[in-house]
């Protein structure tokens, strides 16, 4: 760039230094041929002048030569064939007899008054050669040439001068010059240019005063003229060049040396310069063509650097508009310029259309075609942003647009900026699509939401929890305490412990709701569908809760006359746990007296082999305020607190038959009103089963319960407790021996193991296994003893007792080999069933 | 407020306009030219119209002397073109300041030497330019030579002759205005012009008129003396009274166009106009010397004319003037002035053909016998007061010649004139919308002055804007126009508006009364209105006073100020007043200008200018 530069510079330095040396050569030979010209002229009319100064003298000699021959001529007649004679050689125009007066006699005997103004008293008190402009009337202005005489007389006229007339034309031909083919002029004048001989080439004819012409025709100034008139004044000569018209010429001035007339000389540069111009022409053309050739080859090198240049910085701006139209269709950001004062777009990137929906062409149309396809509520107009934008300065605004062709709200971020381009004032704007980041930050807002809710609930869970498992621990704690000191007080013992019993049971079924929540919740829960009839559902709904109906004197009703399909595929246990907890809340918000009641209707569904159910829960109890069925579904949800209501609950019942309904794939919804009563109904779509094909077995629970209270077999038998805490296996060995078990008992697997392995004689005829314990689980010492070789000890029957009471664990608990499953705490009920059951098999 | 705001703005306007700063209007150049004699707007000031129709002009009639254009100077009022008839470079020197070079003019070159040197100042300045030669001398009746069977005289004893046997004829042979100042300076010069010719004379002449302060050159002893004798003899010799005192021009000249007067002192001017108007056949005669070898004309330019120096400062109106100029002095233009009456163009380039009128002087053009006057205004005002004293008979010949010299060298003090009002508003002079307020208030005055309800200017009255300050009897008669007369009369209603008619609109034969826009009616205790045909012409609209109609049954007491000659002549305008309303006015006691003088001592003050004239294009 640098040497290209210099090159450049050097390029231009030759051309000036050749103009300057064309320059000062073209004045050389300028000056010269001026100078050479203006001494040539200078001669030319310096003769001319003499001529003129010639023809004066001469005149004024001739005439003194006169003077004797007029004194001594014999008469007048001699006088006049003599003036006769020499007026024929000379060619005066008259001979004039002059008096003292003025008046004057011609000798052809004209008389008058010859007007010579001052000149008259020069000539005749003074004795001096005049010559003088005059005028007589009717005829030419005339040139007379006067000559003091001895006083004398013509025809009687007294005469003391004499003097001779040309006209002023006839004088031109004195100022005639030969040279320059006739196209000079000569003119003599008055100091002020009043012309006195006109002799011009035509060409400025009626020239009645040189300075006017001049200052009317000619280039020259009011003070160059003025100059030239001093000039005039003082008498010098010169030479000087100016343009008359669009023609050069050449100025000579010369003094005529009598009176105060002034001989100059007009011709044209051209004329004067013809030969030399020629010369100079000739001269100027080679160095004009060698300056043009040089020229010529400079501006060629120039031009092809220049292209070379401009062809590199083509290629630059195009690669650079190649990798700016390229990334600007794989970016998502849209770039726009626009003129500051209108408006106009001068650029837009072509990936407004993939990012915004609208055409390029729409948004040079109208920049604020733009403002048409924002979101909603968005006012602010982008001239508005723009217009407040000074030169130099930079705003920024977010800006929501639907995209015209998906109908998505898209997010920009525009950082507009005004800045002077080649003394145009732009704006440019860059809207950065920031659609994703808006999205990422919205879900992370979410799962902050989230989190910050399920810490609310956590909270709220622990909160409750700590109420409701407080509550009734309170009662457990306070009326122990009062047991142990009422132990003497018989009835007092049985009160509170019952009122303990019913605590402990309260507290079981917050722990167990709190376990099925959990259990949903996490998503462990699974359905599963067994063969049920739904008459039969209602009817051991029935029955479980007869007590409490009975106990709150409540009417109770069942409804399934509409059924027509009472056999379908359903998961039993979460169908009954669902319509106990609706049945249960029920009675508990329906005061004695009240009204209670289940139906089923039944509907048609579009596919064959299923059919919608409606089960109506319903009950004329205190109803509920619609703020509080908004949120009856969520866990730890009670309208009032048990405190406060006096009615216990875990607060979970709803949402876990919310869930259990949701998993179902059904709906429930909530009638109420308050004081009027509330009714739930859950609709589900369910598989239908025809009775012949599957006839559905009574329930056997039912006919163990019948027999539920023989527990003669258990006496005798050898159980074996495994169990690492003291307390639960002192309870069971306490309630177990109650009922004739020979009790053994073992803290781990491996105590357990070792028992088995070392027994004598078919010492135990079941195991209850813990299944959490140190040093080896219960699952590991059932496959253990499952394995050992004595297929005796190996098939000893196994029943799990474990606190963790959910499915999976029963299916962990088969799969390892163990033949039930008691859960903890222990109800007697159910482990004198689990044993029965072993028993019997 | 705002209404004077506006005058005021008028008011510059026009004194812009006048003084020659507003140069252009509607695009074109505005010029003002002051005319020495309304004789001027005859041909010239139309046919400059006509030939520049991108020149605005404003003519003003104003008055033929040097000192009224230093009054106008004084007070900033000086036009673009002047033109003055009474001329010498001594009393045009005070205004060489004012007045542009024009020595190196083209226009200049076009003069012979001989004539144009006559007036280079000595610093080589040219600042006036004469027009061609007007013959000044004596007019006579031939028709009455005839009659009595007098030839006509060749030299001075027969022109004695002539004259005396008119005498005897009981005709009067010479009578002439030897009131007038320029008419005792011509006949005494006229007398002895081969004396003033001479080399002593004219080198006398040459020192009196370089004179550089009043009064450092005398007459010369030599020439002046005989001047006096022979006008002392040619007073005898005619019989020149003391009657003959009178400037009462043109009563003598229509004495002598009846064939009551034989000879006259006129202009070639007057002799042609004489010939036209009277039919009789005129002539003029030279001044008779002893032969007719000695016999002179007088002779003076037409005009002289200078341009203000202003005019310079805008080279666009600098070049405007001087084509007016190169066209006053061209052939035409020069025509246009004299009419063929004159005997002698200056320029080169104009050649003038001689009226029938002047071919009994054609032996002294021809021998160049063409003396021109000298007329200095001093020369005036002594000769008039010398030949005054010389026909009374108050002394002779070497007592006048004393007393010429005396008055001539003499530079007494001069006595402070009296100042007849100080006048403490001024009023510019213009053609405005609704008149020109200077004519207005002059004319106002004059109608109050003189306790008429009516006045009515038969062209402007007034010369010059009304200046603040004192005013003199010279500076007011400055004011108010030249040669007009004042005439009182009784008039109906129905009578003013035929005045106004006759002033106004054209005339059955087709002639304009107006010569000029400058030169429209103006009136006092009345206006009127009229519209503006396009073409120079007008046409009255309506006569009001102060408004409503002019009751045509109403009488009036009218004053007229105007000089109806200007009007009526064929030569100007060919308008003749109605005989009807020339029966009902009479003269003022007064001359116009003792009218004036006395009315405006009586005011005390000019009156304020009043709108009387609405002008609809």
């Amino acid at each position: 760039m640098r040497k290209r530069l210099k090159m450049i510079f050097v390029c231009v330095g030759s051309i000036f230094l050749l103009i300057a040396i064309s320059t000062t050569y073209y004045q050389f030979v300028s000056e010269t041929i001026y100078e050479e010209s203006a001494a040539h002229l200078k001669e030319i009319y310096h003769q001319t002048n003499q001529s003129l100064h010639n023809l004066v003298g001469n005149n004024w000699a001739t005439m003194k030569m006169w003077i004797p021959y007029l004194k001594d001529a014999k008469d007048d007649l001699q006088v006049n064939a003599y003036i006769e004679d020499v007026q024929e050689k000379i060619g005066f125009t008259d001979f004039y007899f002059i008096s003292r007066e003025g008046m004057y006699q011609t000798n052809k005997g004209e008389v008058g008054y010859l007007d010579m103004k001052d000149q008259l008293a020069k000539l005749i008190l003074q004795d001096e050669d005049v010559v003088v402009n005059s005028v007589v009337p009717g005829k030419p202005e005339i040139m007379v040439f006067a000559v003091p005489t001895e006083p004398g007389t013509f025809r009687g006229f007294s005469y003391e001068a004499i003097a001779i007339s040309f006209n002023n034309d006839d004088l031109v031909k004195t100022l005639e010059i030969s040279s320059f083919n006739g196209q000079s002029s000569s003119y003599v004048i008055y100091p002020d240019g009043r012309v006195l001989v006109d002799n011009t080439n035509n060409a400025e004819s009626n020239v009645y005063n040189f300075l006017a012409m001049l200052k009317s025709n000619s280039n020259l100034d009011s003070q160059e003229l003025q100059e030239l008139k001093k000039t005039f004044l003082k008498g010098k000569s010169g030479v000087k060049t100016f343009r008359i018209r669009h023609e050069n010429y050449y100025l000579v001035y010369e003094p005529a040396n009598f009176e105060n007339w002034i001989l100059i000389g007009l011709v044209p540069t051209d004329v004067v310069n013809s030969s030399m111009n020629s010369l100079q022409s000739s001269t100027l053309s080679v160095s004009i063509g060698v300056s043009v050739c040089l020229a010529v080859v400079l501006l060629a090198y120039l031009n092809r650097v220049n292209q070379e240049t401009l062809r590199k910085k083509d290629t630059e701006l195009l690669y650079r508009e190649e990798l700016f139209s390229t990334l600007s269709n794989h970016v998502n950001d849209i770039f726009i310029m626009l003129d500051k004062d209108t408006f106009q777009v001068n650029y837009i990137s072509p990936n407004i259309e993939k990012l915004v929906g609208i055409s390029e062409e729409e948004v040079r149309d109208d920049i604020r075609n733009l403002d048409q396809v924002v979101n909603k509520g968005q006012y602010d107009m982008i001239l508005d942003h723009l217009n407040d934008i000074l030169p130099g300065q930079q705003g920024e605004w977010d800006r929501e647009y639907v995209h015209q062709k998906t109908g998505e709200i898209r997010w920009f971020h525009v950082t507009a900026l005004c800045r002077e381009i080649l003394d145009d004032k732009k704006y440019i704007l860059a809207m950065s699509d920031r659609t994703k980041d808006k999205m990422i930050n919205q879900k992370l807002q979410e799962a902050v939401n989230t989190a910050e809710s399920a810490n609310r609930a956590k909270s709220t869970f622990l909160s409750n929890m700590s109420h409701d498992i407080r509550t009734p621990m309170n009662a457990i704690l306070g009326f122990a305490t009062l047991a142990s000191s009422n132990v003497d007080n018989v009835d007092k013992v049985k009160e509170y412990l019952s009122k303990i019993l019913a605590a402990g049971n309260h507290l079981l079924s917050l722990i167990n709701d709190v376990l099925d929540m959990s259990h949903i919740e996490s998503g462990k829960m699974r359905l599963e569908e067994t063969e049920v009839n739904l008459i039969r559902i209602l009817n051991n709904l029935k029955t479980i809760i007869e007590g409490q109906i009975q106990e709150k004197q409540l009417q109770f009703s069942i409804d399934t006359s509409t059924i027509t399909d009472e056999n379908v595929l359903c998961d039993e246990v979460r169908l009954n746990q669902a319509l106990m907890n609706l049945l249960s809340n029920a009675i508990k918000f329906t005061p004695p007296g009240g009204h209670v009641s289940v139906s089923i209707e039944q509907f048609p569904h579009h596919n064959d082999g299923e059919a919608i159910y409606k089960i109506h829960v319903k009950d004329t109890g205190i109803g509920m305020p619609q703020e509080f069925v908004e949120r009856i579904f969520e866990p730890f949800e009670r309208e009032r607190t048990s405190t406060v209501s006096k009615i216990q609950g875990t607060g979970l019942g709803m949402a876990i038959t919310k869930n259990i309904v949701d998993m179902m794939g059904g709906s429930i919804q909530v009638y109420t009103e308050v004081n009027k009563g509330t009714e739930f109904v859950i609709q589900l779509t369910l598989r239908l089963l025809s009775q012949q094909d599957h006839p559905i077995q009574e329930n056997q629970n039912d006919l163990h319960l019948s027999d539920n209270n023989d527990t003669s077999i258990f006496d005798g038998k050898r159980l074996l407790i495994v169990e690492d805490n003291e307390l639960n296996r002192e309870i069971a060995c306490e309630i177990l021996s109650e009922y004739g078990f020979l009790i053994d008992t073992a803290h781990n697997g491996v105590e357990a193991l070792d028992k088995i392995m070392h027994c004598q004689d078919n010492e135990y005829d079941l195991i209850i296994m813990d299944v959490q314990m140190p040093i080896m689980d219960g699952y590991e010492a059932t496959r253990r003893i499952r394995a050992l070789d004595d297929p005796r000890l190996a098939s000893i029957p196994i029943l799990a007792m474990t606190a963790n009471a959910f499915e999976e664990d029963r299916r962990d608990a088969k799969e390892c080999g163990m033949d039930g499953f008691l859960s903890k705490p222990i109800n007697i009920e159910e482990i004198v069933a689990g044993l029965k059951e072993v028993f019997h098999s | 407020m705002k209404k004077r705001l506006l005058t005021m703005i008028l008011v510059f306007a026009m004194v812009m306009g006048l003084a020659g700063c507003g140069t252009k209007n509607n695009s074109k150049i505005e010029i003002s030219m002051y005319l020495w004699d309304k004789n001027m707007t005859r041909e010239l000031t139309p046919w400059l119209e006509k030939k520049f129709p991108d020149i605005e002009f404003t003519f003003v009639s104003g008055f033929n002397s040097m000192d009224y254009y230093s009054y106008l100077n004084d007070h900033g009022e000086l036009p673009d073109i002047i033109t003055c008839r009474r001329f010498s470079l001594n009393d045009a020197a005070h205004l060489s300041n004012q007045l542009m070079d024009l020595s190196e003019t083209k226009l200049v070159g076009t003069f012979y030497d001989s004539y144009i040197e006559n007036n280079r100042e000595t610093s080589g300045a040219i600042r006036w330019l004469p027009m061609c030669a007007e013959v000044d001398g004596l007019m006579a009746n031939k028709d009455l030579f005839d009659k009595y069977n007098i030839p006509l005289p060749t030299n001075y004893q027969e022109f004695v002759a002539a004259m005396k046997k008119f005498e005897d004829n009981g005709v009067q042979g010479f009578m002439t205005d030897f009131g007038a100042d320029y008419t005792c300076l011509e006949i005494m010069q006229g007398c002895a012009i081969p004396e003033l010719k001479s080399l002593e004379g004219t080198t006398w002449r040459s020192k009196y008129e370089s004179e550089k302060k009043d009064g450092e050159v005398g007459l010369d002893d030599k020439v002046w003396p005989t001047v006096f004798k022979k006008f002392d003899q040619f007073i005898k010799d005619i019989g020149i009274t003391s009657e003959m005192m009178t400037d009462e021009f043109s009563e003598i000249v229509q004495k002598f166009n009846k064939g009551e007067i034989a000879v006259m002192r006129a202009t070639a001017n007057d002799c042609v106009y004489s010939r036209n108007t009277s039919g009789q056949n005129t002539v003029m005669l030279p001044y008779f010397g002893e032969t007719s070898e000695d016999n002179w004309i007088l002779t003076y330019p037409v005009l002289q004319t200078a341009v203000n120096k202003k005019v310079e400062e805008d080279k666009e109106k600098e070049e405007a003037v001087l084509k007016v100029l190169e066209a006053m002095y061209s052939e035409k233009g020069q025509q246009c002035l004299s009419s063929g009456n004159a005997v002698l163009s200056y320029n080169k380039n104009v050649d003038i053909e001689i009226n029938d009128a002047l071919s009994n002087v054609k032996d002294c053009i021809d021998s160049n016998h063409m003396y021109m006057r000298l007329a200095s205004t001093e020369i005036f005002a002594i000769s008039k007061d010398v030949a005054g004293k010389m026909i009374k008979g108050e002394y002779g010949p070497e007592e006048a010649y004393q007393d010429f010299n005396t008055q001539l060298t003499t530079v007494g003090e001069v006595e402070t004139p009296e100042v007849i009002i100080k006048q403490k508003k001024s009023y510019s002079y213009g053609l405005g919308e609704h008149g020109n307020p200077a004519s207005s208030s002059v004319l106002n005055t004059l109608r109050k002055g003189t306790d008429k309800q009516i006045a009515i200017g038969f062209w402007n009255v007034a010369t010059s804007s009304v200046f603040k300050g004192d005013y003199t009897q010279q500076k007011l008669l400055w004011l108010f126009t030249f040669k007009a007369f004042t005439k009182e009369a009784q008039y109906t209603g129905e009578d003013i508006i035929s005045i106004m008619e006759w002033l106004v609109n054209k005339n059955e034969n087709g002639n304009n009364p107006i010569r000029h826009k400058n030169f429209i009616p103006v009136t006092s205790g009345m206006e009127y209105s009229m519209k503006d045909n396009g073409d120079g012409t007008y046409t009255l609209d309506q006569v009001t006073i102060n408004g409503k109609a002019i009751d045509k049954k109403a009488t009036y007491s009218v004053l007229l100020v105007g000089e109806d000659d200007c009007i009526t002549n064929d030569i100007y305008c060919g308008c003749p007043m109605p005989e009807n309303l020339k029966a009902k006015y009479q003269d003022t006691s007064d001359d116009y200008r003792v009218v004036f003088v006395n009315a405006v001592k009586k005011c005390g003050q000019f009156q304020e200018p009043s709108d009387y004239v609405t002008i609809e294009k």
